[in-house]
């Protein structure tokens, strides 16, 4: 009964002043406490748009790199059946011309042998440039028949050791994932062959419970998260831009961070996937 | 004498001005509020339609002006039903909750002790005091709850926010003249200072009460994954 207690022990001469300043007190705790909940609202609410603002911003940065990238893939496509395609038939056509039929046997065949390897060649390249859309190890065998596919042809080369091993995949991603995985995996080791000076590149994969990891060690010269952050807010680095536009379609997680043993750079993509999304 | 009398004039001005403020946020109830289903406004309608019965029909006549401290004190019961429902209602924390019954079932065995027990014809400052108090943690636990919560936007667009800001109000500012009220209601000087600032803070309750009925419900939840709440 603490409060029959202050009723009684005060001073009546007093009562007027502490009647008062008690009441502005209590007023002012109040008061000052409302404003503080109306004010730091506000400062929450502006921190949100803030956060929307940046995110809008990199969601921009992420579709241009995107558009970029199409572009030169297109550009590229161009070029190949430009440069490469268009002169092997036109070199083809030269040697099915009208005058051949006035020509004599041995000639008119030494022509249509001619034309033949031309037109071979032509549908090998187009066979290329189908391949490097959609590769049909990818397509038919998956992911990890594809990974180390490619692999093969980088170790073959003799300049770098590549290597896969796949812990658990005996159930396959749908194949869009498995598509846009392989792009994620082929523009890191991209950008390894081009920036890193690397010995060997190793890709592991393992898959637990509810999500699929992809995990990518090198020895060369590496980036971390800071600098993918850094990278992001710059015009440069169109290639990470798209392995980030590619890992938010999926989903995904992706972390660039350097080895416990501070020698490797390591690469992690990790996967979200429901049970139905795999196939068998 | 002279400054006695005039202070005298503005309490019975100030006093009247808040007995008719009363019916402020029963009429913009009725004929203006856009959210008549949001518990705050109910609550703050059912208060509004006790205190105009109470001063309107009851304290009107003269002859029931002895049963003022008893209507005091059943003022504090129902005042103390209603707030203890709305809070029930806006607070979140399971916890919290459970704590508020428990209060509730301590306070409603206090309230009806202290009704049946004590001197008709003496302020119920001790319960009032322990209400005041009670709503006071009410508001600041609920205030910090929607602070707590990053979802939870526009916060004043909310009828509920500015309900629990005129209890809290009301609560801070009633409470020293609530708990020396039973001593010193009988001395002039006090009774003038205690229905001025009485008055005052009733008028700038049922202000507050009023704006809330104008307000539509607006409190928008943010969309953010990150603030999703778990």
């Amino acid at each position: 009964m603490i409060l029959i207690q202050i009723t009684n022990q005060s001073n009546p001469l007093n009562i007027s002043g502490v009647l008062f300043f008690g009441t502005m007190g209590m007023l002012a705790l109040a008061i000052g406490l409302v404003l503080f909940i109306i004010f730091h609202q506000r400062r929450v609410i502006r921190y949100q748009l803030q956060l929307k603002e940046m995110e809008e911003e990199q969601q921009k940065i992420l579709l241009n790199a995107s558009i970029r990238w199409q572009e030169e893939e297109r550009q590229r496509i161009a070029a190949d059946l430009h440069d490469d395609a268009g002169p092997l038939l036109a070199t083809a056509r030269l040697y099915l011309n009208e005058n051949l039929v006035k020509q004599d046997i041995s000639t008119q065949l030494q022509s249509i042998y001619n034309a033949k390897q031309i037109i071979d060649d032509t549908i090998q390249l187009i066979r290329n440039i189908s391949h490097s859309l959609m590769p049909p190890t990818l397509k038919n065998f998956g992911l990890e028949s594809a990974v180390n596919d490619l692999f093969q042809k980088i170790s073959g080369s003799g300049s770098m050791n590549a290597s896969s091993r796949f812990h658990d995949y005996r159930q396959r991603l749908r194949p869009e994932q498995e598509l846009l995985v392989f792009r994620v995996i082929q523009e890191l080791v991209n950008n390894i062959l081009k920036h890193s000076n690397a010995s060997f590149i190793h890709v592991t994969q393992n898959y637990d419970t509810d999500k699929f990891f992809i995990r990518l060690h090198h020895d060369g010269r590496g980036i971390t998260q800071a600098d993918v952050e850094r990278l992001n807010k710059s015009a440069l680095g169109l290639g990470l831009k798209n392995i980030q536009s590619r890992a938010r379609v999926l989903q995904a997680k992706i972390d660039f961070e350097k080895d416990m043993s501070q020698t490797y750079y390591k690469v992690t993509l990790e996967v979200p996937v429901e049970e139905y999304e795999m196939i068998t | 004498m002279l400054y006695l009398e005039k202070h005298t004039i503005i309490t019975t001005v100030l006093r009247n001005i808040a007995i008719l403020s009363d019916l402020l946020p029963l009429i913009l109830f009725i004929f203006f509020a856009k959210s008549k289903k949001n518990i705050g406004l109910r609550v703050v309608f059912f208060l509004a339609i006790y205190s105009v019965f109470v001063n309107f029909f009851i304290l009107s006549n003269r002859q029931l002006w002895q049963y003022s401290f008893l209507i005091g004190r059943i003022t504090t019961i129902v005042e103390f039903s209603l707030f203890s429902l709305l809070f029930f209602r806006i607070i979140e924390s399971r916890l919290f909750k459970k704590g508020m019954i428990a209060i509730s079932i301590l306070m409603a065995a206090y309230l009806i002790y202290s009704l049946v027990t004590f001197s008709k014809n003496s302020f119920d400052s001790v319960p009032s005091g322990i209400t005041a108090m009670v709503f006071f943690i009410y508001c600041i636990f609920y205030l910090f709850e929607r602070v707590k919560d990053p979802t939870s936007l526009f916060l004043y667009s909310s009828p509920e926010f500015w309900v629990v800001v005129a209890i809290i109000i009301y609560s801070a500012g009633t409470f020293f003249p609530f708990i020396y009220a039973q001593n010193y209601i009988d001395k002039p000087d006090f009774e003038n200072e205690y229905k001025l600032i009485h008055s005052t803070l009733y008028i700038a309750k049922n202000l507050l009460f009023s704006a809330a009925m104008l307000i539509t419900d607006k409190t928008i939840k943010s969309s953010y994954p990150m603030n999703k709440k778990k």
